[in-house]
């Protein structure tokens, strides 16, 4: 009686710890939980597994295991917080398509869903996920505010190039995993799909006529090497194809890396930017669903990139010369900044597009920080080149963790470093954040470089009690910045705390005058 | 004889008269045209520093929050050197538009202004 109610206790403790849940979709059952199976679903996997009823459960009972061996603990500094109306404290990283979501407090139940295609798999993709030259891409999250709809949430992820496939889950809430979608190459219209290493991109459409909105999904086809379809556009809630991108000759083997602009600025996105691995960057018209003019934007390859981490743009009003303070002596126009991976290196590129000429690797100025030696003075002449040429490259130790973030004119970049021989180990990696003049890649702060204890994951601004804001890491709540500076174009290295008080800005744009009427 | 001298200095006389006139006439005409425009001037000048004294008052007043601006909307950020990543900026373009009139005359000044907000946290939980 006493040993069974010391079990009882025991079960009673021991239970929330191990409460991990496995969620996959089996076709013509939907969404089950891998650990409490019937016997049809039973059978239905093994089958899938080409494995023996016993072995199945065997299978079953190395789960755990298996999963704990496909963890990568430097993959996890890829990780993207959940909004607080799904689950709080929620992060979800994916590897290579299965799909983690975990807390950082360990109490609260880890939820895994694994696609179904990728089941017979699951040993085979540690080894992608150990891959330097290879860029990892983490799932789209779709929030309430994108999708118009209240206390809803949609994850698009891509999944391993074992069984590639994108897929869409709505997680409302979090602990009932539903498959909204999922496209792979048995799907018609998608037969050409070949890999889908990457981060779909989400795109919201306005129509004038009805006055509505719809939201679509732009799935890349990485590593095509024959003429098929480059980018799918589907639409978000079903995964219908709406529009695709065909390959022209001279396109091959796509990165996952893509964004999508609005070049005309009427704020819908009107322009898509791609790259292939080897570094050469393009760019498609966008119009409707169909995709035309690609032109090209940049030819990186010089850097011999082995993928390119991260495309984004920005808006940004770029000094060309003459006094700083002066309205004229700057130009509005668009940046691409890129993050290319060398292996465990990378590179850190800002790029001035051009209309006239494909900027090559000469067109850059290399602005590598000297970790060493402290501040290094920027020379009038190294400025003048940065604004003659077509931007800027950096050369960073490790790679980035998450995409790079902007604030105030000042680059905030998180770096790991990791180690070839432990490649997923976090302990044997080296973490640190930077933070660079957008303008110059000079270091803001008194210090250029910010070593980390803990690896750094999606860094977010929040006000502090003096007035000013702090630049917090969300994995470990870690504050980075206490103080957040803003550049100025009052000379070359001017900067400020950045001020509460100072917003709502207002800025004049321009007065003009009319009179009518006889005396 | 005589009579012919006679007319001959009447005639001289009125052309004398009219010469003199017509150019003390139009110096009457222009002495008071001058003087209405000087005062239609000074009525529009004062009408304009009127409502651009308004006009900057109101702008004042926008800035602070106390008025509303006749429209705005929502657009995207003209470009800044301290440029932000898109999501957490956001910026309404304001149209400010101020007239005053007097007697048959209108004057009216309009401002386009964008105001920039930061949205902490950023609309995505991220920046």
């Amino acid at each position: 009686m006493v040993v069974c109610r010391c079990l009882l206790v025991l079960l009673f403790y021991v239970q929330p710890l191990q409460a991990d849940s496995y969620w996959s979709h089996m076709p013509g059952f939907g969404s089950v939980k891998l650990t409490e199976m019937e016997q049809e679903q039973h059978n239905a996997l093994s089958e899938h597994l080409s494995l023996s009823q016993q072995q199945t459960k065997q299978w079953l009972d190395d789960l755990s295991a298996q999963l704990k061996a496909l963890s990568c603990s430097t993959t996890d500094a890829q990780s993207q917080p959940l909004p607080a109306y799904v689950a709080q404290r929620y992060f979800v990283v994916s590897y290579a398509g299965v799909l983690k979501f975990e807390s950082n407090d360990e109490r609260d139940e880890t939820v895994w869903w694994l696609p179904w295609s990728l089941l017979p798999f699951l040993s085979q993709l540690k080894a992608e996920l150990g891959q330097p030259d290879r860029q990892v891409h983490q799932p789209l999250l779709l929030n309430e505010q994108e999708l118009g709809q209240h206390g809803q949430f949609i994850l698009v992820s891509g999944t391993s190039n074992q069984s590639p496939s994108y897929f869409a889950l709505r997680l409302s809430p979090l602990h009932l995993p539903e498959l909204l979608w999922s496209v792979s190459a048995d799907v018609t219209g998608f037969e050409g799909l070949a890999g889908t290493a990457s981060q779909p991109l989400m795109l919201r459409e306005q129509h004038r006529v009805s006055d509505t909105s719809s939201l679509s999904v732009l799935l890349a086809n990485t590593g095509v090497t024959e003429q098929k379809a480059l980018v799918y556009k589907v639409d978000a809630y079903t995964g219908k194809q709406q529009g695709l991108l065909k390959m022209p000759k001279s396109i091959y083997d796509l990165s996952g890396a893509m964004t999508a602009y609005d070049q005309n600025r009427d704020s819908i996105p009107d322009s898509l930017i791609f790259s292939s691995r080897a570094g050469q960057i393009w760019q498609a018209k966008m119009e409707n669903h169909r995709f035309h003019d690609i032109t090209p934007v940049a030819d990186l390859s010089g850097f011999q990139p082995s993928d390119i981490q991260f495309i984004r743009t920005l808006y940004a009003a770029v000094p060309i010369g003459g006094s700083g303070a002066d309205f004229h002596s700057r130009r509005s126009q668009w940046l691409v900044l890129l993050g290319l991976l060398q292996r465990q290196k990378s590179i850190f590129v800002v790029l001035k597009p051009k209309q006239s000429a494909v900027p090559d690797v000469y067109d850059f100025v290399d602005r590598t920080l000297a970790v060493t030696s402290g501040l290094i003075a920027l020379t009038d002449h190294e400025l003048q080149l940065i604004q003659q040429k077509d931007g800027w490259s950096s050369r960073l130790t490790g790679r980035l963790t998450q995409p790079p973030i902007v604030a105030a004119g000042v680059l905030y970049l998180t770096v790991l470093t990791q180690d070839p021989a432990h490649f997923c180990s976090i302990e044997h990696s080296y973490s640190a954040f930077m933070a660079l003049h957008l303008h110059h890649a000079s270091p803001v702060y008194r210090q250029p470089l910010f070593p980390l204890d803990r690896s750094a994951g999606a860094l977010v601004i929040k006000s502090n009690k003096e007035g000013g804001f702090v630049l917090i890491e969300q994995n470990h709540q870690q504050v980075l910045i206490d103080n957040l500076l803003e550049i100025s174009p009052n000379c070359t290295y001017c900067s400020k705390p950045l001020q509460k008080s100072s917003f709502p800005r207002w800025q004049l744009m321009g007065t003009y005058q009319n009179e009518e009427g006889v005396y | 004889m005589m009579l012919s001298s006679r007319g001959f200095i009447l005639v001289t006389t009125l052309i004398l008269i009219l010469i003199l006139s017509s150019i003390s006439l139009p110096m009457l005409v222009q002495a008071s045209l001058s003087q209405k425009l000087s005062a239609s001037a000074t009525l529009s000048a004062q009408l304009k520093l009127r409502t651009q004294s308004k006009h900057a008052q109101q702008l004042e007043l926008l800035q602070q929050g106390t008025i509303e601006s006749a429209d705005f909307v929502l657009a995207p950020c003209p470009a800044f050197y301290a440029a932000w990543s898109d999501l957490s900026f956001q910026c309404e373009w304001h149209q400010l538009r101020t007239s005053e009139a007097s007697f048959q005359h209108q004057h009216s000044v309009t401002s386009f202004l964008v105001r920039k907000s930061l949205l902490e946290g950023g609309r995505n939980g991220s920046l």
